[in-house]
Parts: C-alpha cells; sequence; structure tokens
C-alpha cells in the first residue's frame, strides 16, 4: 500500500511537470520531489519513514538552498563536473551529526549515512540522477574559493612594500599570492574527509577595507591583474557575508547548534547556495518610477535609438516594481555595475542592433539610479 | 598592461559607434576610446559646455556596456572593465593620430 501510494503521487507529479510553464519554479521543485522519492523508496513503510523524517527533511532542505541559484545551477548540470567526494562526505557528517544528537541509534545513523552519500552526490551533479553512484574525483566549486589565510594578507603587504613602487615587482607578488590562493583552494578541494576541510577554513582570510586601501595606496595605477586580484577577494567576502545569513537561517529552521550551521553554511554555500550572490543592498538605491529615458527602449517610439526594447513603458515599470520588491532573481552586474535581473512577468526584446537576430529575453539591466530604464539584454548574460 | 585583442577592440568600437546612434549634437566634435592601466575610457571633446551633452556622453558609455553584454563571451576578463568617461572642452584644432591605444570612433568636420 505504501509503494502504491508513492507510485500514484509519482504519477500526479508527473502530471504537474508536464503542465508546468514557470522554470523557476519548476527546476527547484522537481529536485526536491526527486530526492523526497528517491529516501522515500528506501523504506518498506510510512513508521521506518516517519523515523527517519527529521534527516531526510533536512537533507531535502539543503538541497532547495543548493538548487535556489539558478544560474549556478544549470553552470553544474551542464558541465557535468565529477562528483566532489569531499563535499558529499561533508553533508553526510552534518546531517547524521545532527540526527546522532537528537537521539537516533547507530544503526539509523548508519542507514541513513547510506542514503545520504548518493543523494549528496546528487546535488553536486545538479541533481542530475544518472551521475548517483559516481563519487570519485575532486573537481568541483571549492576551488572556486581563494581564501588566504591571515598569514598570507599579512606577508603579502610585507612582500608589496618591499617592491618599493617597483610596477613590475608588484605585479609578481600579486601573480605569486594568486597562485598561493589556488593551490590552498586545491587543498581544500583535496580534503578526504570534513575536518580537512574544517582545519584548511579556520583560519581563512579576506582583505579588510582598510587591507584594500593600503594595497591601492602602493599601486595608484592600477593594472588588470590586481584589479582582478582586488575583485576576487571581493567576491569572498561577499560569499562570507552570505554564509552568515544564511547560517542563522539554518540554525532557526533546523534547531542546529550555531558552529553545526556554520559549517553547513559554508558547504553550502561553495555548492552554490549562495556564493558571490548579490541582493538589492549591493546596489546603489534606484528611484520607483521608470525614467522619460526609458522611451529610447520601447518600441515605435521616436526616441527609440537601437538596441533592446521593451513593448511598453508599463512593462519596464513591472519589472524595476519587481526588483523593488524583491520579486526578481538578480543575477549579477554589468561592467558598469548596473544589476541584472531575470524577471519571468515581462518579456523583452534583445536586439542589439550589431548584426544579431532579435532574442524574446526575461534578463534585464536597471540601467541608472536617479533616471532609471529597463533595458532587455541577452537571456543567456551570466556575470563573468 | 594587457593588450586587447584586434577583436576586442573591434567589438568595442562597434558598440561604441552603435551607443552614439541618436545621441550626437552639434555640440560634439570628437570621440575617441581609449585603453589604459585602468581599462577602457570613451574621451569625448565638446565644443561649449553643454549638462545635457555631458548626460549624453555617460548615456553612451552606459549604453556601449549594455551592447557588450550580447558578446561579452568573445571577450577576455582582463578587457571586461568598467567603461569610463572624460569629456574635454575645446575649440582648438583636432588632429587623428595613429596610436597604439586609442581609436577615433567619431570626428567632425572641421572649420577651415
Amino acid at each position: 500500500m505504501f509503494r502504491l501510494l508513492l507510485a500514484i503521487l509519482h504519477k500526479i507529479f508527473q502530471l504537474y511537470n508536464s503542465a508546468a510553464k514557470t522554470p523557476k519554479l519548476h527546476k527547484p521543485l522537481n529536485l526536491f520531489y526527486s530526492l523526497a522519492m528517491i529516501q522515500a523508496r528506501q523504506f518498506a513503510n510510512p513508521k521506518e519513514l516517519f523515523v527517519n523524517l527529521t534527516a531526510i527533511f533536512l537533507a531535502c532542505y539543503m538541497a532547495i538552498f543548493a538548487a535556489l541559484n539558478p544560474p549556478r545551477f544549470s553552470t553544474y548540470h551542464t558541465d557535468n563536473i565529477e562528483i566532489n567526494g569531499a563535499i558529499s562526505a561533508t553533508f553526510s557528517d552534518i546531517t547524521t551529526g545532527y540526527m546522532g544528537a537528537n537521539g537516533a541509534s547507530d544503526d539509523e545513523i548508519r542507514e541513513a549515512s547510506q542514503i545520504f552519500n548518493p543523494i549528496f552526490a546528487a546535488i553536486t551533479s545538479g541533481g542530475d540522477q544518472s551521475q548517483f553512484g559516481i563519487n570519485s574525483g575532486l573537481n568541483t566549486s571549492l576551488t572556486e574559493n581563494n581564501y588566504l589565510n591571515h598569514g598570507d594578507v599579512a606577508n603579502l603587504k610585507l612582500d608589496i612594500t618591499s617592491c618599493v613602487g617597483d610596477e613590475d615587482c608588484i605585479q609578481g607578488v600579486l601573480l605569486e599570492y594568486n597562485k598561493l590562493s589556488e593551490d590552498r583552494n586545491n587543498a581544500i578541494s583535496d580534503c578526504p574527509d570534513y575536518d580537512c576541510v574544517l582545519d584548511l577554513m579556520e583560519d581563512a582570510a579576506t582583505f579588510t577595507d582598510d587591507d584594500r586601501a593600503y594595497l591601492r595606496s602602493l599601486n595608484r595605477g592600477a593594472n588588470a591583474t590586481y584589479a582582478a586580484f582586488l575583485e576576487i577577494q571581493q567576491i569572498d567576502a561577499n560569499a562570507i557575508a552570505g554564509h552568515q545569513m544564511l547560517a542563522l537561517g539554518i540554525e532557526d529552521f533546523t534547531g542546529m547548534s550555531s558552529e553545526d550551521a556554520a559549517l553547513a553554511a559554508v558547504v553550502l554555500g561553495s555548492l552554490g547556495g549562495d556564493k558571490g550572490r548579490l541582493s538589492k543592498t549591493d546596489f546603489p538605491e534606484i528611484q520607483a518610477q521608470v525614467s522619460q529615458k526609458q522611451n529610447r527602449h520601447i518600441e515605435g517610439r521616436p526616441e527609440y535609438r537601437g538596441g533592446g526594447t521593451m513593448a511598453s513603458k508599463a512593462d519596464a515599470q513591472e519589472v524595476l516594481d519587481a526588483y523593488h520588491s524583491n520579486n526578481v532573481q538578480i543575477l549579477g552586474k554589468n561592467d558598469q555595475g548596473f544589476p541584472v535581473v531575470q524577471y519571468t512577468g515581462v518579456t523583452g526584446n534583445n536586439s542589439p542592433g550589431a548584426g544579431y537576430v532579435d532574442q524574446a529575453t526575461n534578463v534585464f539591466i536597471i540601467k541608472g539610479t536617479a533616471s532609471p530604464s529597463i533595458v532587455p539584454t541577452n537571456p543567456n548574460w551570466t556575470p563573468k | 598592461m594587457y593588450e586587447p585583442t584586434l577583436i576586442e577592440w573591434n567589438l568595442h568600437v562597434l558598440m561604441l559607434n552603435q551607443s552614439m546612434i541618436g545621441a550626437v549634437s552639434h555640440n560634439f566634435r570628437m570621440v575617441s576610446l581609449k585603453w589604459n592601466n585602468e581599462g577602457w575610457l570613451v574621451e569625448f571633446v565638446f565644443a561649449e559646455k553643454s549638462d545635457e551633452d555631458e548626460e549624453e556622453a555617460f548615456e553612451i558609455s552606459d549604453q556601449m556596456s549594455v551592447f557588450l553584454m550580447d558578446v561579452h563571451d568573445q571577450i577576455s576578463n582582463e578587457a571586461k572593465t568598467k567603461i569610463r568617461t572624460n569629456i574635454v572642452y575645446s575649440k582648438e584644432l583636432l588632429f587623428v593620430k595613429n596610436r597604439d591605444h586609442e581609436r577615433v570612433v567619431f570626428k567632425r568636420k572641421s572649420a577651415k
């Protein structure tokens, strides 16, 4: 009877899937369902399922966090990245540790662990069930972190000072420390277990604003390498802020200890849940109304000068309203620093006027702050 | 200093050109694209002070960055920089010179 109920549920979900027209809802929900169903099928009856419900719920909760960032989620999916054994082991450790602290027996924990490993592996492969069981190779997102430790940062300052303003020397030092950062991240990625990751992350440091000001004062003619270096460190600072927010959420929601929640957040962040994700607070205040300049991007208006078009000013205002009410997904920012958002409620036309065909798009730039206008852009745009 | 490739130069010139459509008033004397240690710079030379044209200059640089988003996969990370804007007022004779890190995109006919 239990299996029959699962089969019926599966059929209902299949019907939902075929009718679903909202991709943003479709993808995470699909992953959530897949994980829940796979776990549920491991149990012979509802009682067993109920006993393990806490851990199952926690696993699905984590999966949703990992899936809530569609651009990165898609990247994992399409690039078919090898599964990271260290990450899935870490996930499993967190979850089973939580079960143990809540009175689960060793047998229950062992059984749950056997279930979780392929699930967490699936998360790191973008939810592709065909990837289950592949658990080799350590080549995924933890390598994208760029933490130097506190000693590295102190030495970097000393080394730059010793260059006495020699541009070539400074650039050489920056390249050297970028390499150090890369090596350190590779070491994290190669960790066989959770303790190893923890040890390496413990003394991670990023530049403070004072550090950046200091470096800028040494190198006024900032070159591209230098600018890229600072940018990497800024992204890491954003990621750390994101981890802290996520940790608070996990702590409140699951009742985990602060320490466990913080560690879970670090791992989840590295999987794409929040790393480098921008929010409205990362941008200057934008006026609530689109300006007259919007007419430059409206079809048929005499002010139109080429490029992407909105069907109407009302459509543009709807996108701006959605931005202000946090109903858009912020994909990133363009080189000028303008927010690039995705909003499925409005479709614009991306037509750069430089030999490219017209494209329907739900990706928009919010150009300007005091006199904002909404400009449709490349639907396939991703942050650099 | 990174040296933009020929394709990167051409794409930036093209997008700057496209961004200027409908924005050039009689006050515009010359527009050039430059590359230096800090990245891309669009320099506008105006005949006389005009708030409207100044605003238009910044709008052109912003619009250029929008157009470039369509070809972002053809541009290296080193060449993906904020596009800065510089405004110069001059009534002196302007000369176009061949320089490694500069391309003139627009120049009004000089008065004899």
